[in-house]
């Protein structure tokens, strides 16, 4: 079926308690918060990609490891394909989701263990989960890695053998192996030489269509986001500012944040900086102390006075492109307010 | 001489380092030169020697680096010859150089402002020092510059790091900075801001500069000149614009195509295959060869000099095809 829902989120919030000193404490100051992920509601269907983008301290890592259960959610539901709602699973439950959900992470110098052999990681693995035995395994380990384009005789050697681009084709290869449903992503290739990055966009854009392969893509290139997915996700301290397709994002971007992200990517052959482009001042507030009204305001060349004194909404346009601001730059889309109990739960 | 002025001419540079299996050679016969006021690029991958090359233009090498050969001419006097005493009068005051993890090169238990006030002159007093200091900070952008005076390296963000760095090299006004890599760990807003920092500061003081970087669009929107290293060589050089709308490298023309964009979506991507070459085990002929699409017997045996394209001489690039690239870049389009 081909609008299979894969991954529904809704209204997931995750805040993290921030460290107090004993003097803090003695003197009885409030405990504050850091409000990683706020009120985040997306779905992803079955073969699509999901790109998410945002500066460093967005959220964008903490809400796919939220997905994940590592973290454990403060609000909100988590419902991923067959498996019900992760944000309260338990035990059997979850383990079972987890096998279906696999990370890909940034540094594949780091994420890999450097004393097991790849064969001894991967067989860890599929074990841990009773999922296959020994002598299927074989097979399934070879057909993994001639899919990730590494030789079979690879699998008796060590991480330290290969090179950044051969470590994230076994990383990918790891999270494969247990035929995941979805693929989180986070930062792929950023730690990877520019010849080798197309290389690796290539192998997973390959085998999201071979496989069938429902992706989030977490980066800040934004070209590489552009060029992967299907749809976008733009957040800025904790909460989605604008959601839509790729086209929409790219092409008519409604949201301040996203215009100057997408102008502030240096362009090849612009030759010289374009001085008259809107530049985005300051940096990225800290997360415990929010600014009034709309937390982008400060930053923001268009702001208004209702932007500092009213936070807007997440409003949606007909064909899905959802954008949180009082003034979205695409004009000629009429953005609505989302009504935010409009969708049924699935019977289970 | 010519009117315009070189400020610095780097020769036949060739940097060695002494491994216990014997030396391997990081930067391999590299020639550029800089005039007064331009942005030299450095572009390369990992291990292309682009940023060893950089050290040793300041002789800041460690161990088992050595430069072995050739000149680095800055304002009619050879770096390599000078004596260590000579050459820390160069370094930090006519040479500045940035870094690109500011965290790893602030002095954690040193204020900022000490650290930009380190290389002023002894001649000025107390006030005069701390009045330049915050000039220099608010030159550089850093907000409520007095107070940040006292703050330390772990009290700022990525992107004022960066900035503090960056006063920090102003200070004593040098003639040519050099940035290694200045922007790869900020986000692409804050590196925006960096990147008009750098080229407004180099406007505004008459500054060169010599920028290290692998991502083809920083060195696109700040760079006059660049060159492309690969494998301890310099593969191609031109003018900016010239590199990118007309590379006569292969190695340049596929950079450039493996860049995803919109207008690639939906076809595969171009990559080149393979890896790079690792600098103890080089290609007997051209570098690039076991990865070039063009290579045949003669590029795997035989290293091609660098030669100038259509009779140009601001535009030099190493291959034997070059006729046959400038045919195919007729009809592909970057």
């Amino acid at each position: 079926m081909a609008d299979e829902t894969v991954l529904d989120v809704r209204h997931l919030s995750k805040t993290f308690p921030v460290s107090r000193n004993i003097g803090q404490v003695i003197r009885r100051e409030p405990q504050q918060y850091v409000r990683a992920v706020e009120d985040v509601s997306f779905t992803i269907h079955r073969g699509e990609t999901l790109g998410l983008v945002g500066e460093s301290g967005c959220g964008k890592s903490t809400l796919s490891r939220t997905i994940m259960r590592l973290y454990k959610p403060d609000e909100g539901m988590i419902l991923f394909s067959d498996y019900g709602n992760l944000a309260l699973a338990q035990g059997r439950q979850l383990r079972k989701a987890r096998q279906r959900i696999q990370m890909v992470f940034q540094d594949p110098y780091s994420s890999l263990n450097p004393k097991m052999t790849v064969r001894q990681m991967f067989y860890e693995e599929m074990s841990v989960h009773h999922l296959c035995t020994r002598s299927e395994f074989e097979n399934r380990a070879k057909e993994i890695m001639s899919l990730v384009g590494m030789p079979a005789d690879a699998l008796d050697r060590y991480p330290s053998a290969f090179s950044g681009g051969q470590r994230q084709r076994l990383c990918i290869a790891r999270a494969l192996i247990m035929k995941p449903e979805l693929l989180i992503a986070d930062e792929p290739v950023s730690a990877l030489d520019m010849s080798i990055q197309a290389q690796i966009i290539n192998l997973l854009d390959r085998l999201r269509r071979d496989m069938n392969l429902t992706m989030i893509f977490i980066s800040h290139g934004l070209r590489v986001v552009q060029y992967i997915s299907d749809h976008v996700m733009v957040m800025y301290l904790g909460r989605i500012v604008e959601m839509g397709t790729t086209q929409e994002i790219f092409e008519h971007p409604a949201h301040p944040y996203t215009r100057i992200l997408t102008l502030a990517a240096p362009e090849i052959g612009a030759s010289h900086l374009d001085e008259d482009k809107p530049v985005i001042r300051g940096e990225t507030p800290s997360p415990i102390q929010l600014p009034s009204g709309c937390p982008f305001h400060p930053r923001c060349p268009w702001a208004q006075d209702i932007c500092r004194s009213v936070d807007p909404e997440l409003r949606e346009s007909p064909s899905g492109h959802a954008v949180r601001c009082h003034y979205p730059l695409a004009k000629d889309v009429e953005f609505v307010a989302k009504d935010p109990l409009d969708k049924p739960l699935p019977q289970n | 001489m010519s009117e315009i002025e070189r400020i610095l001419d780097v020769r036949h540079l060739k940097t060695d380092f002494f491994l216990e299996n014997g030396p391997v050679t990081a930067v391999n016969d590299v020639s550029f030169h800089v005039n007064k006021g331009e942005t030299f690029g450095l572009i390369g991958e990992s291990g292309s020697g682009k940023s060893v090359t950089l050290r040793s233009i300041l002789r800041l090498l460690r161990k088992p680096g050595k430069v072995v050969g050739g000149q680095i001419i800055y304002k009619e006097r050879d770096l390599c010859r000078l004596s260590e005493q000579e050459m820390r009068g160069i370094r930090g005051r006519e040479i500045g150089m940035i870094f690109q993890e500011p965290m790893t090169t602030l002095n954690p238990v040193q204020t900022i402002g000490s650290q930009i006030m380190e290389s002023f002159k002894k001649s000025m007093t107390k006030e005069e020092k701390e009045k330049r200091a915050v000039e220099l900070m608010q030159l550089v952008g850093i907000p409520s510059a007095e107070e940040r005076l006292r703050s330390y390296a772990h009290q700022f963000s990525g992107g004022m790091r960066q900035r503090a760095m960056i006063a920090i090299a102003l200070a004593s006004e040098p003639s040519l900075l050099l940035a290694d890599e200045p922007t790869t760990a900020l986000d692409v807003t804050i590196q925006d801001q960096i990147i008009r920092l750098l080229r407004k500061l180099q406007r505004d003081l008459g500054m060169s500069m010599i920028l290290v970087t692998h991502d083809l669009g920083v060195a696109s929107e700040i760079c006059d000149r660049i060159a492309v290293m690969y494998g301890g060589r310099i593969m191609e050089q031109a003018p900016a614009e010239e590199i990118f709308t007309h590379p006569k490298h292969p190695y340049t023309y596929d950079l450039m195509r493996s860049v995803p964009s919109m207008e690639r979506k939906g076809s595969e991507l171009y990559s080149i295959e393979g890896t790079p070459p690792s600098l103890d085990n080089m290609p007997a002929g051209c570098p690039f060869a076991p990865r070039c699409e063009l290579a045949d017997d003669r590029c795997r045996e035989d290293a091609p000099e660098l030669t100038s394209v259509n009779g140009e001489e601001e535009h030099i690039a190493r291959c034997w095809h070059i006729d046959r690239l400038i045919e195919q870049a007729k009809y592909l389009k970057v």
